[in-house]
């Protein structure tokens, strides 16, 4: 199934949980009391092989919510973290294989689909530029993951978009400008693992206000999926919730602008639509 | 006010309780319930200046201490929303013009508290571990944009931190540029409570110490920061929002950085704030040589030329 967090106007509150389907969202009914949005989609992924025959039958036949009469809003709303890998991808990329490493950000990051990306307002010589990549939501807690077991990590995928800031070869505040609200979008739906066959069969492709920029297979990564999860989980426990962003190609890249409009597609799993805007504020580490 | 989260030999859930000179007042009959321990906290920052400072306080004066030997102290914090860690920012006796400041996230799973284990990993890429003893700011938000003048307005209060650090080359964070070396489970050792604001008057004077197997490594104070506390919440506040129960952490005097390994028990003291000790365990069992780090980008050159002259030509000034 794919699983969306939407809000439809006019009511207001916190975001609910639903299913997407070709009529458009079918809402869940899996708000509990106190729980926030996050902790509704944690419960659910803890109890998933018992709920699925329910969900799956609201997605045949529930009542559907048209989708223009709904907002989604990110499928992870509140990660208890952001993990990034720097694996690549290209032909060339497992050949030229490097030392695997990860970076963070938090959920002041996420965004979901229709959202705006606010860059810092850093000015000159700074540029920034979104690297699409395959998102992994995690089943945890997840730690000393063999490769060949790393299905067992995850509970399903999404699309992303790591908006990596550039400008700073000497003291590398690249990585902390990075880490800024709303550069970490991600959506537009959970796609449950049971639903891809072959996830390295999927192709990642992004565009940015209609331009064609990445374009990329997941079967040609420096490091695999697997290989990915058994690292990101050799150095720390990954839990229920939290997303691992898979890396991206080098290839595609381009400096993001004011007013442009970013897409990332994974055939299968979605389509995520954001757009830019300038943060009309001075940002730390501009100095 | 010191505010712990404990938990008792016979009562395994986490509770809030002050600290007051004969011991800790279990306060959970005035704090309003929570989901998680580091909820209960939250509950504590946003609901203090809103009259629950006045509760706590009764009810610490009206309850039963227990002894602290009588109790296990957890992490105050047990799992930040975010752990925002200065990179650098202590002058260490350098000439120079103060670096840019600069920042990174640590894995806010990796928290454990006082008495509880660091543990090396399984892991043989990075060649040494190292302990770094940090000043922690304990965030009241949401704060978005916080000038340096009105920085008390996001600072709920001070607690210890420990930055274990995983080293590459040298003392260089292993992972360059993403500073993973400091993310490994169990990296992030935070307490042993929280000492409110009001109870510090200038974060930049608090003497810090650390000892390794009552050996002491960090002996500093926090005046030496390039960029001071006000900047740190301005410069932090600018790129993320800041929330209750969020942490920022003011790097360390690296003069004092050494080796943690197994079977040591390592221990922080902030003067004013308090005092924690945990124990260190590796399954690989590996060893360095114990004391102040003395290798070639050492910023201790006083320590490498009094112990290892020999070594004394090839010190290099080091600008990050």
């Amino acid at each position: 199934v794919k699983l969306v967090f939407f809000e439809s106007p006019p009511q207001s509150g916190p975001a609910s949980l639903g299913v997407l389907t070709g009529r458009g969202v079918v809402p869940v009914d899996a708000a509990q009391a106190g729980l926030t949005p996050q902790e509704t989609l944690e419960r659910l992924i803890e109890a998933f092989d018992e709920r699925r025959p329910h969900l799956e039958a609201l997605a045949a036949t529930g009542q559907a919510l048209p989708l223009d009469q709904v907002r989604l809003c990110a499928p992870v709303p509140w990660p208890g973290k952001l993990v990034y890998t720097t694996a690549v991808y290209g032909r060339e990329a497992r050949a030229q294989q490097q030392q695997l490493l990860m970076t963070l950000k938090s959920a002041e990051s996420v965004i979901g689909p229709g959202e705006t990306v606010r860059l810092p307002d850093v000015g000159e010589p700074w540029q920034f530029v979104p690297q699409a990549a395959l998102g992994l939501v995690i089943r945890g807690p997840a730690k000393d993951v063999a490769a060949a077991d790393w299905q067992r990590a995850v509970f399903g995928y999404t699309c992303m978009i790591d908006v990596m800031a550039r400008g700073d070869q000497q003291f590398g505040r690249d990585f902390w400008l990075a880490k800024a609200d709303t550069l970490g979008p991600l959506g537009p739906c959970i796609v449950t693992a049971d639903e891809i066959a072959d996830p390295s069969a999927l192709r990642v492709r992004s565009w940015q206000s209609g331009q064609p920029a990445q374009d990329f297979l997941i079967s040609e990564a420096s490091h695999t999926l697997g290989e990915q999860i058994e690292f990101a989980t050799t150095v720390l426990t990954l839990r229920t919730g939290d997303v691992l962003a898979c890396g991206t190609a080098a290839e595609g890249q381009r400096p993001l602008h004011e007013g442009e409009q970013v897409r990332v597609e994974i055939e299968g799993v979605g389509e995520l639509d954001v757009s830019v805007a300038r943060l009309r504020q001075p940002v730390g580490g501009a100095r | 006010m010191k505010l712990a989260l404990f938990s008792t030999p016979d009562q395994d859930d986490v509770r809030p309780g002050v600290v007051v000179d004969d011991g800790i007042v279990d306060v959970s009959g005035v704090v309003p319930s929570a989901t998680s321990p580091q909820r209960t906290m939250e509950t504590i920052i946003d609901g203090f200046e809103g009259g629950l400072r006045q509760d706590l306080q009764r009810a610490s004066r009206e309850g039963q201490p227990v002894p602290l030997a009588n109790v296990r102290l957890r992490a105050p914090l047990p799992r930040p929303g975010k752990v925002m860690c200065c990179i650098a920012n202590y002058w260490e006796h350098a000439q120079r013009e103060a670096r840019p400041l600069n920042m990174f996230l640590k894995n806010p799973d990796a928290v454990v508290g006082p008495g509880d284990t660091i543990r090396l990993p399984n892991y043989t890429v990075p060649w040494m571990f190292m302990h770094e003893a940090e000043l922690g700011i304990v965030l009241k938000g949401p704060a978005r944009m916080v000038s340096q003048s009105d920085w008390r307005s996001a600072v709920f209060g001070y607690t210890g931190m420990m930055d274990i650090t995983g080293r590459g080359e040298g003392r260089s964070t292993w992972g360059r540029g993403t500073w993973l070396g400091k993310s490994f489970d169990t990296f992030l050792p935070i307490g042993p409570y929280i000492t409110t604001a009001d109870e510090i008057q200038e974060p930049n004077d608090l003497w810090v110490q650390f000892w390794n197997n009552g050996q002491l490594r960090h002996n500093y104070n926090t005046d030496d920061m390039e960029h001071r506390v006000p900047e740190l919440i301005e410069f932090a506040s600018r790129t993320l929002t800041l929330r209750s129960g969020d942490l920022i952490c003011c790097g360390t005097n690296h003069e004092g950085l050494g080796p943690v390994q197994d079977g040591e028990t390592v221990e922080l003291l902030i003067h004013g704030i308090g005092r924690m000790a945990l124990h260190v365990e590796d399954p690989l069992k590996r060893t360095w040589e114990r004391g102040i780090y003395m290798g070639q980008d050492s910023v201790n050159h006083e320590a490498v030329r009094r112990n290892k002259p020999q070594e004394a030509h090839l010190l290099r000034e080091t600008t990050a």
